[in-house]
């Protein structure tokens, strides 16, 4: 069924989504790369400490919280992982967050 | 234009001196991204003049903090599982949870990443040993966090199929990332969608309000005089 018949079926019936495959494009695939990173870099050691830094606010005492997840049944999974402090300190991340943008907009460029 | 070899060769050496990224797997970011939406939540509360501690599964004030890696029971007492009170005025406390069963509709047992419920259905689940009604909860939320691909249709259709049995009236779907598949798939199911949620976005802030929701509507009916 070509592209605009699928698009036109979608608008008769509000709601039904259409997915389409095809293969990434090289600026697509290294755009993707980008964001990966700066989830991993920038975005998730900025919700640890942001969280870390929310819940030590409510435990009404001088010193930090510790965060830790524990498995409640046995997983083949490790057992514990711990919130750790500036895993990338917020200079860095701002530092990165300005070249991965940067980096996006000469892929686009 | 910016000399591309440049700036990579600046990004690797950040990475080389102070990034530390020991031990977080894919399971280790779903977490972090679990307990930031959880302390979203909390902070929203205690912004707004709540009594917000953090307490272990014998309601003992504590900050060395303990969640669940994966999903379980509220009154399991495996570990000294960690979770908030939240307390407005003199109105009944809330408790909030990460990685709860909830019994839906059905009687069957669904997996909520933060769970709001009032103390007393949370009592009531710890002294018989049975999962929380969802009926009696007020707050559910769906976080999904991804680093490299986008959010897939069928995370929304879950999402869906939980809401159909739960149907708490608060159920928000978080995701870090975005999909317009996604986001018209829960337009056109009416249902309630955060996406691009991350530290200091506006998306957080969206949520925010959206989890001020579920607050205003336990105020009015246990206390309206309180304004959040």
């Amino acid at each position: 069924m070509p592209t605009e018949q699928i698009y036109a079926n979608t608008k008769k019936n509000p709601g039904t989504p259409v997915v389409a495959t095809r293969a990434m494009t090289p600026t697509e695939r290294v755009t993707q790369l980008i964001d990966a990173a700066l989830v991993m870099l920038v975005e998730l050691p900025e919700a640890e400490d942001q969280a870390l830094r929310n819940l030590a606010a409510f435990t009404g005492r001088d010193d930090a919280v510790t965060i830790s997840f524990v498995s409640p049944v046995a997983t083949d999974r490790p057992s514990a992982f711990h919130l750790k402090d500036g895993r990338v300190d917020a200079s860095t991340r701002d530092r990165l967050r300005g070249l991965l943008d940067q980096l996006r907009a000469e892929v686009h460029g | 234009m910016t000399d591309t070899r440049a700036l990579l060769g600046e990004i690797r050496s950040l990475l080389g001196s102070s990034v530390d990224l020991t031990g977080i797997s894919s399971n280790g970011a779903d977490d972090i991204y679990e307990v930031f939406i959880f302390s979203l939540a909390a902070a929203f509360a205690h912004d707004r003049g709540a009594d917000v501690k953090l307490v272990d599964h014998m309601g003992r004030p504590t900050n060395e903090l303990k969640f669940r890696r994966s999903p379980g029971q509220l009154f399991a007492r495996d570990h000294s599982y960690t979770h908030a009170l939240i307390r407005f005025g003199f109105t009944p406390p809330l408790e909030l949870h990460i990685g709860i069963r909830v019994q839906g509709g059905s009687g069957v047992l669904h997996e909520a990443d933060v769970l709001m419920l009032p103390q007393e259905e949370a009592d009531i689940s710890r002294q018989a040993g049975v999962a929380p009604r969802a009926a009696k909860c007020n707050l559910v939320i769906e976080c999904k966090h991804y680093v490299n691909s986008s959010l897939d249709l069928g995370l929304a259709r879950n999402f869906q199929g939980l809401y159909a049995d739960l149907h708490v009236k608060h159920s928000y779907f978080v995701a870090n990332r975005d999909s317009i598949s996604v986001a018209r798939y829960f337009q056109a199911q009416k249902r309630e969608y955060e996406q691009r949620v991350s530290p200091g976005s506006r998306e957080a802030s969206y949520l925010q309000a959206k989890i001020r929701g579920a607050f205003r509507d336990y105020l009015a009916k246990h206390d309206p005089s309180i304004a959040i």
